[in-house]
């Protein structure tokens, strides 16, 4: 099962990636699932939580 | 063609340039940021390498905080417009150098008449104790912002902007840099010179092709309000432009291909190595230099600098750029829009012959236009 983490632009969503791989973490860039377009992160749910606290620590903001 | 016009455009473009737009019209890509499909992401794909190398390129942490631009001049406005512009009941004042670019004066003098802005001006010189002096002096408490030009196009003189940068922080005062000229030939450093805002072409030092102008924004510097409002592929429900960078200045569609040649550009600084090419341009104009002034020219440009601006007291400086033109010596005469250096140089009447060298400038092609110039003048 995977796990989205909203970024909300391209630019954030390449940044994530790059954040991301550094910690051995491969994900995915892909399009927000909710209204309104946007780019998303998809990466494997045991992963979701430190992910997101790597994105946070880096700059990039996840969205809800 | 002996191409001696490098401080308007470079030319030729490396090979590496060339491949990448190659590249980049042949392979399917999409819109960046504007969808999920593969084209689309391996196109956003590439222009964040080409953020990532310019943030590399010009030392800067974040490479988010590079904005794609049209041009330079559009950069600079962006800067102008959405610091100065907002219409507060406050004037800003506004520290300006005589060497800047009409892309500079003429959006300040605009601010100006509508009200918005105070300017002042100071002086640079090649003395880099009294050009800081001058600049100091000119400060006002409230000056909101410097600009600054990191080369100028007209004398090649390189105003000292690390000091310059200090002095104005000192003071409370954002710094703008204009690095049309110095992008690819001077060693800028965001982080270190302590730049707030880098403006620069990358079709110019950069090898890159026309139609891209990069905007760098340091991390501590406030953002400027959008001179563009449009499309930024994401938060499409909201009103207002999204708060972040790049895309809050960033509306409508990038230019991926200029885009990928400046990766190529970018490709082909790193690969030669800035300061070799530097070395070998310095070479050139310096003979340049020593040429014309045996041939009774009168030099007005810095001996360090890839150009050389003379001017003749027979021969007006687009009768002799003409006369270059058709021996297919290609150099620029006129004001290069920058007409207070003109004035500071006192050649604002008659304007001045400027022939600027590039990587791909050979000593076979100066001798020749030193042959072809001193033939012109006999």
């Amino acid at each position: 099962m995977d796990a989205i983490l909203n970024v909300g632009s391209v630019t954030a969503a390449q940044k994530a990636r790059q954040l991301l791989k550094k910690a051995g973490i491969f994900v995915e860039i892909t399009r927000t699932r909710t209204a309104g377009c946007g780019y998303a992160v998809r990466v494997r749910e045991e992963k979701k939580v430190l992910a997101a606290a790597l994105l946070k620590e880096g700059g990039v903001r996840v969205k809800p | 063609m002996i191409y001696l016009d490098n401080a308007a455009t470079s030319f030729p473009k490396p090979r590496s340039c060339v491949r990448e737009m190659r590249r980049a019209l042949r392979a399917p890509l999409g819109n960046p940021g504007r969808g999920g499909h593969r084209a689309a992401l391996e196109a956003a794909q590439l222009v964040y390498r080409a953020r990532c190398m310019t943030a590399d390129f010009f030392d800067l942490a974040d490479p988010a905080r590079v904005v794609f631009c049209q041009n330079t001049t559009a950069a600079l406005n962006t800067v102008l417009w959405g610091l100065l512009g907002a219409g507060k009941e406050e004037k800003s004042r506004v520290l300006v150098s005589v060497l800047e670019h009409n892309s500079v004066l003429r959006p300040l003098y605009e601010l100006r008449r509508r009200g918005a802005v105070t300017l002042d001006f100071f002086v640079p010189c090649e003395d880099e104790e009294v050009c800081l002096a001058r600049f100091c002096a000119a400060l006002r408490p409230n000056t909101r912002l410097a600009c600054v030009t990191c080369r100028s196009n007209v004398s090649g003189l390189a105003p000292p902007v690390f000091s310059l940068c200090r002095a104005a922080h000192k003071n409370r005062t954002l710094f703008l840099a204009d690095a049309a000229q110095a992008a690819g030939f001077d060693d800028i450093s965001m982080r270190r010179d302590g730049i707030d805002y880098l403006c620069a072409p990358a079709h110019k030092g950069l090898y890159g092709v026309t139609g891209l102008g990069i905007l760098l924004v340091s991390p501590r510097a406030p953002l400027p309000k959008p001179l563009l409002y449009g499309g930024a592929g994401f938060a499409g429900e909201r009103r207002q432009m999204p708060p972040l960078l790049p895309e809050r200045l960033e509306a409508g569609t990038l230019p991926v291909h200029a885009i990928a040649a400046l990766c190529g550009g970018l490709t082909f600084l790193r690969q030669e190595g800035r300061e070799s090419i530097v070395r070998r341009e310095q070479r050139h104009s310096a003979r340049l230099f020593e040429g014309a002034e045996d041939a009774g020219c009168h030099l007005h440009s810095v001996r360090d600098a890839p150009m050389v601006t003379l001017t003749h007291p027979r021969f007006a400086p687009e009768e002799l750029a003409e006369k270059l033109d058709r021996a297919r010596i290609a150099a620029r005469a006129g004001l290069h829009c920058a007409p207070l250096a003109h004035a500071a140089l006192g050649t604002l009447e008659s304007g001045a012959l400027r022939l600027s060298v590039g990587a791909f400038t050979s000593r076979r092609q100066i001798e020749r236009t030193l042959k072809v110039l001193r033939q012109i003048l006999r």
